[in-house]
């Protein structure tokens, strides 16, 4: 096992892992990553290949680890983001504006059956998130 | 300062015993025993470890987090303490204590211990193991750790938190 050390401003390790493992196949072995001593927000990474890893492979290393930019997400992260966003909206949106059933009265029994439901669905939720 | 231990004499009748001879054989081994070889760390890492995808056991920190100490051929008591945490409720991290280079628990794939954490909450992570079978010499104590492909195993180490802790004594 062969280490490199790099030093970044900031560090996506979901982003830098998915990046690295793609471009380096069976020869990347994860990394390490701590403070470093000097700077707020800048960290000391250490990455592991094998034995089998090539020039070329040190070549990729070092470009991805030099364009790494913390704020680019995995697709993964913004999927995430986004549905936390429309969570956040929903949230916002319908915050204290609380289902009543009792304007379904004109509505089918089941759909009545419904709304009663929802709402308790509704203010379980709520306790759960202590609002 | 303990003194240094010295291997016990076995007395002949009639030897005649000086003073030097007491104070290495009683003295010195009794002051030993006190207080064995030890030593211990609390590191203050400026802020927290981590490994990403590391499939293969490596050091926490081959420099701060190592003890280097010269034994007599007794069984050593290691431990290793710390507050973990991974990032996911199904993202285990795995830990071990390595002897010159050689993990004690190497024939076990996830180590000495499997800690079992999530990303919501700092677990403790404490592992201590008795090494036996040390020849008398200087030896070097290790914490490893490694996790699973893509999962983040993060460990505290700050003054503004909390420590890891690496000590090691011999019995």
């Amino acid at each position: 096992m062969i280490q490199r050390t790099y030093t970044l401003t900031g560090i996506n390790r979901a982003a830098l892992d998915h990046q690295l493992a793609q471009a380096l196949g069976a020869v990347y072995g994860g990394f390490a990553d701590r403070a470093a001593s000097d700077a707020v927000n800048t960290v000391n990474v250490t990455v592991s290949l094998s034995n089998a890893a090539t020039k070329a492979d040190y070549d990729t290393l070092d470009a991805l680890m030099a364009a790494h930019d913390p704020q680019q997400l995995t697709p993964e992260q913004q999927a995430e983001k986004e549905q936390q966003q429309k969570l956040t909206a929903a949230r916002r949106d319908f915050k204290g504006v609380d289902l009543n059933p009792a304007e379904f009265t004109d509505e089918t029994a089941q759909v009545q059956v419904l709304a009663r439901k929802v709402a308790w669905l509704e203010q379980e939720i709520a306790g759960l998130r202590g609002e | 300062m303990p003194a240094n231990w010295t291997t016990p004499v076995t007395w002949n009748v009639d030897q005649l015993v000086t003073n030097d001879d007491l104070n290495e054989q009683v003295r010195d081994n009794l002051e030993y025993l006190l207080s064995p070889n030890h030593d211990r760390i609390l590191r203050d890492n400026s802020g927290d470890y981590a490994i990403t995808g590391v499939t293969a056991f490596q050091d926490i920190d081959s420099t701060n987090l190592s003890i280097t100490m010269e034994t007599h051929g007794g069984p050593v008591l290691v431990h290793f303490m710390g507050s973990g945490h991974s990032n996911g409720t199904n993202n285990p991290g795995y830990f071990d204590i390595a002897v010159d280079g050689t993990r004690v628990g190497a024939a076990f794939t996830f180590g000495l211990l499997t800690l079992g954490c999530d990303a919501a909450a700092w677990m403790p992570v404490s592992l201590v193991v008795l090494v036996t079978g040390l020849a008398a010499g200087n030896h070097t104590f290790r914490p490893q750790w490694r996790s699973d492909v893509s999962d983040t195993l993060t460990l505290r180490a700050s003054s503004s938190n909390s420590a890891a802790t690496f000590e090691v004594i011999e019995l």
